[in-house]
């Protein structure tokens, strides 16, 4: 039997096959140290927290301080951690999807920290890291929206960790390979994310709610709404019986 | 400046640090999570057939049909609803949570315990629960019940497979919301979950 798969990530078609097999490796090779935490029933979601705390409080106001190496030791230490959860949670059996937009967000959240502090301490244009910023994630929300209605991107580009890396030779050499980096990914991502939005729009049918029906919300929670709903207009009902009587008495 | 960024740390330090201390309370294991409907009811728990008593580092097991087994446990710490009489394959185990600084719950056939006098003489397996407080059995499962900072959890665990694994997370089959924090006392009865925090009781069905 297949193994099941998340849908919450933004891989390509093309890449998703390697991204699975490299995480199968990862997590065989890391499987004693994961085995460490499954046992103190440590939660790969606490991992990514983790991870993703370390770069808004120590890896910015390490570069505040001017103390490099520090902060560089601090992202080695968020990549590390980011990759270790997946082996945590597959190891504890507890994969799900929760975990993986968890992943997502801590992802997403580290190249928005890390370009962030860029322009912040000057290292970067601030309109070119904005416009990064904004393509990025227009790129990522059509990536995710593509792969969960079984629409994938064939290949798509991530450019995060160059992000990094072109900021930590500037940061050391003072060669500014940083803002050209930005401006020809911002292109790049404006144009992965016109032909996700073309190709979506393309695709949807022109029915209200026909694309996406049963994905979200699931049917469960369509009733409880509708449920609320009833309730709500049954006392709105009876609360304007009781107004109505009141003024005819009155 | 450097005051603010050396704040930002210090939060980071103190966040990274409760998160360590609270990741079990704050982030609690889950497996097919479900929020089932407790109805409170007017009637009492079940009585168990068996009873319990650990006193001073002695574990003496009081079975329905009369037969007392005991045996020595040194420092074991077993709360009052903190343990379990299970059959599993014909044959009976029980399981302990120990409430001590090792935090974990111990499967042990009682038989051999009671024979060698010791808990290790018929210890199966165990694995850390770390914020359990209550166990109780399901048929052939455990019912383990922890505490967060939401509402209590019952964990429906394999205990031969949590115990394989020394890992609570690896026999979890089910994970139910319970009906309040601060549970004192869980049952089964039929397909009935019975739960109690001392002053009221609630119940829902076991899928």
């Amino acid at each position: 039997m297949a193994k099941p798969h998340s849908k919450l990530h933004y891989f390509g078609a093309s890449e998703e096959e390697y991204f699975h097999t490299v995480a199968d490796r990862r997590t065989r090779l890391l499987k004693p140290l994961a085995l460490l935490f499954v046992r103190r029933n440590v939660r790969s979601d606490a991992i990514t927290l983790a991870s993703g705390l370390l770069l808004p409080f120590f890896f910015f106001p390490l570069f505040g301080l001017r103390q490099y190496v520090a902060a560089w030791c601090v992202l080695i230490l968020h990549i590390l951690l980011d990759g270790f959860d997946g082996p945590v949670a597959r190891l504890g059996r507890y994969a799900s999807d929760k975990g993986a937009l968890s992943d997502i967000i801590n992802d997403i959240t580290a190249m928005v920290v890390v370009a962030l502090t860029a322009m912040h301490f000057g290292f970067a244009d601030p309109l070119y890291g904005g416009l990064y910023l904004a393509t990025y994630l227009y790129m990522i929300v059509f990536i995710i929206v593509r792969n969960v209605m079984d629409m994938p991107y064939k290949f798509v580009f991530k450019s995060k960790y160059y992000l990094f890396l072109f900021l930590l030779i500037k940061v050391h050499t003072h060669v500014d390979v940083l803002n050209p980096f930005l401006v020809l990914l911002s292109l790049y991502q404006i144009a992965v994310s016109a032909v996700g939005f073309f190709h979506l729009r393309r695709h949807l049918p022109g029915v209200l709610g026909a694309g996406t029906r049963g994905a979200w919300p699931s049917p469960d929670k369509v009733a409880r709404r509708e449920q609320r709903r009833a309730r709500r207009a049954s006392r709105l009902e009876k609360i304007r019986d009781r107004f109505n009587r009141l003024r005819r008495r009155a | 400046m450097t005051a603010v960024y050396l704040g930002i740390m210090a939060v980071g330090a103190a966040l990274l640090l409760a998160l360590a201390r609270w990741h079990q309370r704050l982030l609690p294991l889950e497996r097919v999570l479900e929020r089932p409907t407790w109805i409170e009811t007017a009637e009492p728990l079940p009585p168990l057939a068996e009873n319990l008593e650990c006193d001073q580092g002695r574990i003496v097991l009081h079975i329905a049909a009369g037969e007392t087994l005991a045996f020595a446990a040194p420092g074991l710490d077993v709360g009052p609803n903190g343990w379990a009489v299970l059959d599993i394959g014909g044959r009976r185990l029980l399981a302990l949570l120990d409430r001590g600084s090792r935090k974990r719950t111990l499967l042990v056939d009682p038989d051999r315990a009671a024979q060698g006098g010791s808990l290790d003489a018929g210890l199966v397996g165990g694995w850390r629960h770390g914020t359990g407080r209550l166990l109780a059995m399901a048929g052939h499962r455990l019912l383990e019940v922890h505490g967060s900072f939401g509402r209590d959890r019952i964990y429906v665990v394999d205990p031969l497979q949590a115990a394989a694994g020394a890992a609570l997370s690896l026999g979890i089959a089910q994970t139910l919301f319970g009906p309040r924090r601060g549970l004192t006392r869980i049952r089964t009865h039929g397909r009935e979950l019975l739960a109690g925090d001392g002053e009221r009781v609630w119940k829902t069905d076991l899928a």
